[in-house]
């Protein structure tokens, strides 16, 4: 049974203009309950993802309405996200999240900082008991938890069933939380529940993190988001050589697009991960649509009735 | 004889206390403009070393502002409060020091334009290129303040006694 928390429109609405809030609050309850992303594009129409789906609104995005969320997301200090700003988002209070895009500024062929800001794409956050229900019996196999990498395209509820096993999962968990996604760090305080044995290492790069988790707490589970760099394979690797399991997200829409990056192929060819669990969003959000074994056999897959 | 002596004394001293109230404005506002120096260089290094957020690093620069406190406390705290956008919070902060003269405000209102709004850089550099241009306003008021104020004795005591003489 799912028990989906609604956004706190608290937390999202002093982000946007007033015209972008009044459609929002004008949302029946079913929608707030399913909204993922408010998307703002510079003279574009206001889109909101609702239940997986894009819905687009008759209100046009201004320059002006993009500056002022711009302005609000920032508490008029742009100057101090540049740090944020160079992986492209900004985490707010709550583990909401602002994806910004514009023109990158490039200082030795890497993103110094972003200007002229052309579209925002605030992601809610939202703590859903259960979300992980589905996938939880294949994490474990004879009564032992296999490391697993969980896939999806984006949006369609890998953090959202992290989040959720680090709320349930009862083993001495540690979670590297780059983007203070997870856990909704803010400030050093976690927004969303997690588990009692549940240890958040927040804002730091995954390689990292995981090597310094490993050295200094101890954890039977490292549990992080989105891998997919050269770095966090040879730390999942490290990680796993010292009997710590992971269970990692990864962005991707099928088996053969994860093995088309060559750094998470090298993590599949060397059978780190017992399982791999396919997200969808049908027949909604965060839905199971295959699970893999070690050699990526098929053991489930979703049938469309 | 005793009334037009008192009045003559009277007006001596009205135009002896307009008088000192137009000199100590011209301390005053060297006081503010170097209370301003002080105030946007403290802000120049919260945004530069520590990345504060402007509201805080307005109200952090305040404390060393000493005649400009409260500009810089009034444009953090409608920030804060009033959710105001910075340059509007700092257009109308800097109303808020009667001593202040069309220079030093048009220097000031160039730097509310983006204030906040633009990398740490630019920043930086619009921050302490106000700074320069309220350094070089207040030394020109230092140097032409002891002038101004002695000439400002005598003129108001020549008007003093022309008064008198034409009154009695």
């Amino acid at each position: 049974m799912l028990a989906v928390q609604k956004p706190d429109l608290k937390q999202i609405l002093p982000y946007l203009p007033d015209a972008v809030s009044d459609i929002i609050l004008g949302l029946n309850e079913h929608q707030l309950r399913d909204l993922q992303e408010i998307r703002l594009r510079s003279d574009r129409p206001l889109s909101l993802r609702i239940g997986g789906r894009e819905e687009r609104f008759a209100l046009i995005i201004s320059t002006e309405y993009l500056q002022q969320s711009l302005r609000l997301l920032s508490a008029n200090s742009f100057y101090a996200m540049e740090e944020q700003l160079k992986n492209g988002f900004i985490t707010l209070a709550g583990g909401h999240r602002a994806g910004l895009v514009g023109r990158a500024v490039l200082k030795e062929g890497k993103i110094a900082t972003l200007t002229d800001i052309s579209g925002i794409n605030l992601r809610l956050a939202r703590f859903v008991k259960g979300a992980a229900g589905e996938v939880k019996p294949y994490l474990y196999e004879k009564g032992e938890l296999l490391s697993t990498l969980i896939v999806s395209p984006p949006g369609a509820g890998k953090t959202t069933v992290l989040r959720d096993l680090a709320y349930c999962l009862p083993h001495t968990v540690s979670v590297v939380d780059e983007r203070g996604e997870l856990a909704g760090s803010f400030n050093g305080r976690h927004s969303l529940p997690l588990g009692e044995g549940v240890d958040v290492l927040d804002g730091c790069p995954k390689a990292e993190g995981i090597n310094l988790l490993l050295r200094s707490m101890g954890p039977e589970v490292i549990l992080c988001d989105e891998i997919g760099s050269k770095a966090d394979a040879e730390a999942i690797l490290a990680a796993v050589a010292s009997g710590v399991k992971i269970i990692a997200s990864a962005h991707g829409g099928s088996v053969e697009q994860v093995i088309d990056k060559p750094d998470l192929a090298r993590l599949l060819n060397a059978k780190v991960f017992g399982r791999l669990l396919l997200l969808g969003v049908r027949p909604r959000v965060g839905s199971l649509q295959a699970v893999y074994n070690q050699s990526l056999s098929v053991l489930y897959e979703r049938r469309d009735e | 004889m005793l009334s037009k002596l008192l009045g003559a004394v009277l007006i001596l001293a009205a135009f002896a206390l307009e008088g000192k109230r137009r000199s100590s404005c011209i301390q005053k506002r060297i006081k503010a403009l170097s209370g301003l120096e002080q105030g946007l260089l403290s802000l120049e290094r919260e945004i530069a070393y520590l990345s504060t957020p402007l509201a805080l690093a307005l109200e952090h620069a305040a404390v060393n502002a000493e005649a400009a406190a409260e500009i810089f406390s009034a444009a953090g705290r409608l920030m804060n409060r009033q959710r105001m956008p910075a340059e509007q919070a700092w257009r109308e902060a800097i109303k808020s020091n009667l001593y202040l003269q069309s220079a030093e405000l048009s220097a000031l209102s160039r730097f509310a334009a983006d204030l906040g709004l633009s990398d740490k850089n630019i920043q930086l550099k619009k921050l302490e290129l106000t700074r320069l241009s309220v350094s070089d306003i207040r030394k020109a008021a230092v140097s032409s303040a002891a002038e101004q104020i002695k000439l400002l004795k005598g003129l108001t005591i020549s008007a003093a006694v022309t008064l008198i003489i034409l009154l009695f």
